[in-house]
């Protein structure tokens, strides 16, 4: 019985392991396609990776990540001209299909978005609970002022004891 | 060495970015010790480099292959990004240890069906002017246009017409 119980407890840290890692990658990947359908560079994604992967990992692994936000800031440093909010769900009873991201789905609605001004800027932005970790590199701050014009949403995606919906919201300017 | 390209794949799935840069670390390094290649400290830099080169492009799935070129060789490493239940690495470079002389230049080439936003994310990352001996460049996964191919095809035809018609006169 205790030998069971230790494989069960063994099998479920594999499948809760693989939902980070699964999750984190997808994160890096759908920010990668986000900017890339909408003109931004990926410069931002490339110099801070090591701190995007470090909060990720960490946030998902104590499942304190609630969501995360591509914010995209107007040329004058202002307003949030666009943001695409990505909410994470966490289930005790894991999943085991993969639900690929929707980066397809992320190209078809860039072509229905107005093109950005030239001069935007990004940043990643999270939602934790309260108790998350500290990590090196996150800051505390605040969304900027964003007036929403339209919204909608893409299917969810994950693996194991992890998933994300995608929300894509329109500003004005 | 019969002189075609040797395929080897790495997997990806649900691993870590560490581990991608580890693999592909370890199997620069045995290239290279097998190639015996004494390395200026510049050439060393940039080997090291390499897989976060590589892993930038991982992450956003556009990286489908890269090839090592050497003294008209080639070996080709698949990256699997959705792997079968068992799928594996194989990166194994046994298969190289007949290489009992000094590689005189390796090309490494980084198959993408995206090469202009690929170059966007390593920049000038990779477009450092490197030694005569190392180069890495970027590939587009389509080759060369099927449309040229076929115009090139079409006017070799004509020459090869022009030319009958010239012997028959």
């Amino acid at each position: 019985m205790a030998t069971i119980t230790k494989q069960r407890v063994g099998v479920t840290v594999n499948v809760m392991e693989k939902s980070v890692t699964y999750m984190s990658n997808s994160l890096f990947q759908l920010g990668f396609k986000i900017t890339k359908e909408r003109g931004l560079s990926p410069d931002y994604l490339v110099d801070n990776r090591d701190i995007l992967e470090r909060g990720f990992f960490t946030w998902l692994s104590e499942q304190s990540l609630l969501s995360l936000h591509v914010e995209i800031i107007s040329p004058d440093g202002k307003k949030a001209l666009e943001r695409w909010d990505l909410k994470f769900d966490y289930s005790a009873e894991p999943d085991m299909r993969v639900q690929k991201p929707p980066v397809e789905e992320v190209k078809e609605v860039s072509r229905r978005l107005r093109t950005l001004p030239e001069g935007v800027t990004y940043r990643i932005v999270v939602e934790t609970k309260p108790d998350a970790s500290d990590i090196e590199g996150w800051y505390e701050t605040d969304f900027f002022p964003f007036s929403q014009t339209n919204e909608s949403s893409l299917p969810g995606w994950g693996f194991g004891n992890i998933f994300g919906k995608l929300l894509i919201r329109e500003g004005s300017w | 060495m019969e002189n075609e390209t040797i395929r080897k794949k790495l997997v990806i799935g649900m691993t870590r970015r560490r581990d991608w840069e580890e693999k592909l670390s370890s199997f620069l390094h045995e290239l290279i010790e097998i190639f015996k290649l004494e390395l200026a400290d510049e050439e060393r830099i940039f080997i090291c480099r390499l897989p976060t080169i590589f892993a930038n492009l991982i992450y956003p799935e556009i990286l489908d292959s890269f090839r090592v070129e050497f003294d008209g060789e080639g070996l080709e490493i698949d990256v699997v990004y959705d792997p079968e239940e068992e799928e594996e690495d194989d990166l194994d470079l046994s298969v190289l240890s007949v290489i009992d002389w000094e590689i005189q230049s390796v090309r490494i080439c980084l198959v993408t069906d995206d090469p202009e936003y690929a170059r966007k994310i390593i920049g000038q990352r990779l477009e450092e002017p490197l030694s005569q001996r190392i180069n890495v460049h970027l590939e587009d996964i389509s080759g060369p246009d099927p449309e040229l191919i076929e115009e090139e095809a079409e006017q070799d035809n004509d020459a090869e017409t022009n030319q009958n018609v010239e012997e028959e006169l």
